[in-house]
């Protein structure tokens, strides 16, 4: 695959960092705002395909590719065999207790619910939920990008990147 | 206040942008029937992607329209121009 | 094959059935009718003609608590109460990714292979 005009490289240049933050923003506050893992996985996969399509790169490594997304599902899966160890099967086991990720966001809702003021909540709050967020962004991010560029370089080049 | 009352409360502007979306919608998935040029085909598939994440944003939706902006207008589109660029660009 | 008039009666019928359907439809935003609500200080559920139901009335009473202490309420249910749905969705894009890469692996021969075939060329 060829680079594309000196114009078209140059945006992409502009715009990587500012939609990579923005998707790693998403992956990260899913559990404030909307949003979350598979969302912002997209999101940082438009850039890489971006990226793609802009430069013509060869050189993705499709082995760590494999290995984020492996490392994602597998993290997914152990997280919720930890919970097994305090209730069920992706227990929330971290949620009100005196770990790193924990808290009472706000008191319970009682009676007509009145609606949160949005993004209100500490980072550090929602127990495995984001947790589970980064490891599902990690896993979607890997995942769309290997569709992409397996994808994009059999047509443009009728074989496989390295 | 309930939901509805609040969303009739936008009134007038909010139903015409409202039916302008969808409208817009259906017409564009119109062209994409239409097209003979299977690379406007994929545009047109694009816009009707876009048109539906800004529907889902109405319709107060906000996780599906980050998902449907950026897969069905993105990673969707560059994966059908892929597979134009493999095969051939004119529907016979 | 199938004839104009047929198609046409087909598509109109099935605009009848969508038109039928949005004529149906309840105001947005807008749930219908008695149903049961959760009551958390009661800590059972109550008969109300209300807008929510049962299980709409304990996320949003439990999902910023102790329970899973999330703020956005959406990603409790995707990721705590329904997590093992997400566990599912993730499998299965990891299996189309699986079978993308096995699908255009196998068109073109094996990067070792190709080396062996053209004398050690590419890197």
């Amino acid at each position: 695959m060829k680079p594309m005009s000196s114009v078209v490289r140059t945006i992409t240049k502009l715009l990587l960092g500012p939609i990579f933050l923005f998707g790693a923003y998403i992956i990260l506050h899913g559990h404030l705002t909307p949003g979350g893992g598979f969302q912002g996985g997209a999101i940082i996969a438009t850039v890489m395909t971006l990226v793609l399509i802009a430069f013509g790169t060869r050189v993705w490594k499709k082995n760590i590719l494999s290995f984020i997304e492996s490392t994602g599902l597998l993290a997914f899966v152990g997280l919720g065999f930890l919970g097994l160890g305090s209730g069920f099967f992706l227990f929330n086991f971290l949620a009100g207790s005196d770990s790193l990720f924990f808290g009472k966001v706000i008191e319970p809702v009682t009676g007509e619910f009145a609606g949160w003021p949005a993004n209100s909540a500490p980072l550090l709050s929602g127990g495995t939920v984001p947790l589970l967020n980064l490891f599902v962004g990690m896993e979607v991010v890997a995942a769309l990008t290997l569709i992409i560029i397996t994808m994009g370089l059999f047509a443009f080049d009728g074989k496989e990147g390295e | 206040m309930t939901y509805g009352e609040l969303l009739s409360d936008a009134g007038f502007w909010y139903d015409l942008i409202h039916l302008l979306v969808l409208i817009g919608m259906i017409v564009s998935a119109m062209l994409v029937v239409r097209f003979k040029d299977l690379l406007s085909a994929t545009i047109a598939l694009a816009s009707v992607s876009l048109l539906l994440s800004l529907e889902f944003f109405i319709l107060q939706a906000p996780d599906v329209a980050i998902a449907e902006a950026a897969i069905g207008a993105g990673l969707t589109t560059a994966i059908l121009i892929f597979a134009v660029r493999a095969t051939r660009r004119r529907e016979q | 094959m199938i004839g104009k008039g047929v198609k046409i009666i087909f598509l109109m019928s099935l605009a009848a059935l969508l038109l039928l359907t949005v004529y149906e439809m309840r105001d947005f935003g807008e749930p219908e009718g008695k149903m049961y609500i959760y009551d958390p200080v009661a800590g059972e559920n109550v008969d109300g003609s209300v807008e929510r139901t049962a299980m709409d009335d304990f996320f949003l009473a439990n999902s910023t608590s102790d329970e899973t202490a999330t703020n956005n309420v959406v990603s409790a249910v995707v990721f705590d109460y329904r997590g093992f749905d997400t566990l599912g969705e993730a499998t299965v894009l990891f299996a189309a990714v699986t079978g993308v890469m096995m699908a255009l692996r196998g068109a073109f021969p094996e990067k070792g292979h190709a080396k062996k075939r053209k004398g050690g060329g590419v890197k």
